[in-house]
């Protein structure tokens, strides 16, 4: 096992489990009438963008399966998209992109991510979709952006290849 | 031979990606498959010891204000036992006149909340209970507010209690003024829809609703909510009826965990 793979393993135990954590104990206190933002999808895309699609995909497949593994869900809901949004981070790093185009692929994921949840959820509701699309996925979207924002401000030194 | 590895080599990403996409597929339609299951327990199992030990340091440190309000809901409890006691004497009295049997049928096994469901829409509550050993999968949870949900996983002192805002829960109701039934659901934000409730049936907001009974799982006659707004629905056979959940789950501390007494 080299280096890049040791430090890959060690972010993923600290930031991708804690994520979990967080997720399940303090996000609800964060709560802005019905919406949360989703850190566990932010440190998977920054898993993604560090190390590149597969490492990216991994590290959304395991941590979907544990978000999945506390929910009352069916285990793979989460881990799909996230598996599809690491894949798409770790492409960006390949492609390049910067400036205005950064934000917009990473809003883009996010989008994608919650899209194709809420794709899911709608099977188990009688509700329409689009009603699901402005009260929840728009909304989520916005959320998670600004803390994917914030969170990569303050672990920039640890997702930054030197 | 190399072919096939030199295919495998360049398209290793995507095809990784596909593996996963795959693997989580198969979960999805196996949810309750052993190896899914096992993979539900030790998880629920070890983030439960995580969520106790966070919430004992929470606990240790919130002592000092949970032991004021104890003793303010202590004193208001003892006042309002005074003015209950002579209502119980005259209703066991009348009890006997007509030769009725007060049996509750359930126990009551108190558990903490350590925790929700990680995902974007509150779907789950972590609870933690030392007795959760004698509690059974679809136990109904409830607290003095009214029905919070029902256990779907157990696993070590946790389990997860699925809440009435899943989108997969369903509980039968009926209204208390007019004793008509109808079904309990997600309306995709903080509330409840009340279904199948048809538009000749007069709903009225403040309506209360209390479950049923028509369930192997949830006992009749706990609050389950509040009709907000009715709606008839003149293209539709049935009404679009808003309800607010009698229980606040974003506040939810404790709860109690029901459990049918063996007789």
């Amino acid at each position: 096992m080299n280096h890049e793979q040791k430090y890959y393993l060690t972010l993923l135990i600290i930031f991708g489990i804690g994520s979990v954590l967080i997720q399940s104990f303090f996000v609800p206190y964060l709560e802005i009438t019905i919406w949360r933002p989703d850190f566990v999808l932010v440190i998977v895309l920054l898993m993604g963008k560090r190390f590149g699609p597969i490492q990216g995909s991994s590290a959304g497949f395991i941590l979907g399966i544990l978000m999945d593994s506390l929910t009352s869900m069916p285990v793979g809901i989460s881990a799909f998209p996230k598996s599809i949004v690491g894949y798409l981070s770790g492409k960006m790093r390949s492609v390049g992109v910067s400036g205005t185009m950064y934000i917009v692929w990473f809003v883009l994921m996010i989008l994608i991510h919650e899209i194709i949840v809420y794709s899911f959820l709608q099977f188990k509701t009688d509700l329409p979709f689009a009603k699901l699309l402005y009260s929840r996925v728009f909304p989520d979207t916005i959320y998670t952006t600004l803390m994917f924002f914030v969170v990569s401000f303050f672990l920039k030194k640890y997702f930054t290849e030197d | 031979m190399s072919f096939i590895l030199q295919f495998l080599s360049r398209f290793r990403d995507s095809l990784t990606l596909l593996v996963y996409l795959v693997l989580s597929f198969l979960m999805i339609i196996s949810s309750d498959a052993k190896i899914v299951e096992g993979l539900r327990s030790t998880t629920l199992f070890s983030i439960g010891i995580v969520g106790e030990f966070t919430d004992s340091i929470s606990a240790y440190l919130s002592l000092r204000e949970a032991n004021h309000k104890l003793t303010e809901e202590n004193t208001r409890l003892a006042y309002e036992n005074f003015q209950l006691q002579d209502a119980l004497l005259e209703n066991i009295r009348l009890r006997k006149l007509i030769q009725f049997k007060y049996k509750t049928q359930y126990d009551f096994i108190p558990a903490k909340v350590i925790g929700y469901s990680p995902i974007d829409i509150v779907t789950g509550i972590l609870l933690s209970s030392e007795d959760i050993g004698e509690v059974t999968k679809n136990s109904a949870v409830m607290t003095s507010d009214g029905l919070v949900g029902k256990i779907v996983k157990l696993s070590g002192n946790s389990a997860i209690c699925q809440i009435l805002l899943d989108p997969n829960n369903r509980v039968s109701v009926r209204v208390q003024r007019n004793r008509e039934l109808g079904m309990i659901a997600w309306d995709g934000g903080n509330g409840l829809f009340l279904e199948y409730i048809p538009n000749t049936v007069e709903i009225r907001p403040g309506d209360v609703l209390f479950t049923s009974g028509y369930s192997q799982i949830y006992p009749p006659n706990i609050k389950v909510g509040t009709v907000i707004q009715a709606e008839i629905n003149t293209e539709q056979l049935f009404q679009t009826i808003q309800v607010k959940p009698s229980v606040n789950f974003n506040t939810l501390e404790e709860a109690y965990i029901l459990k049918a007494e063996q007789n």
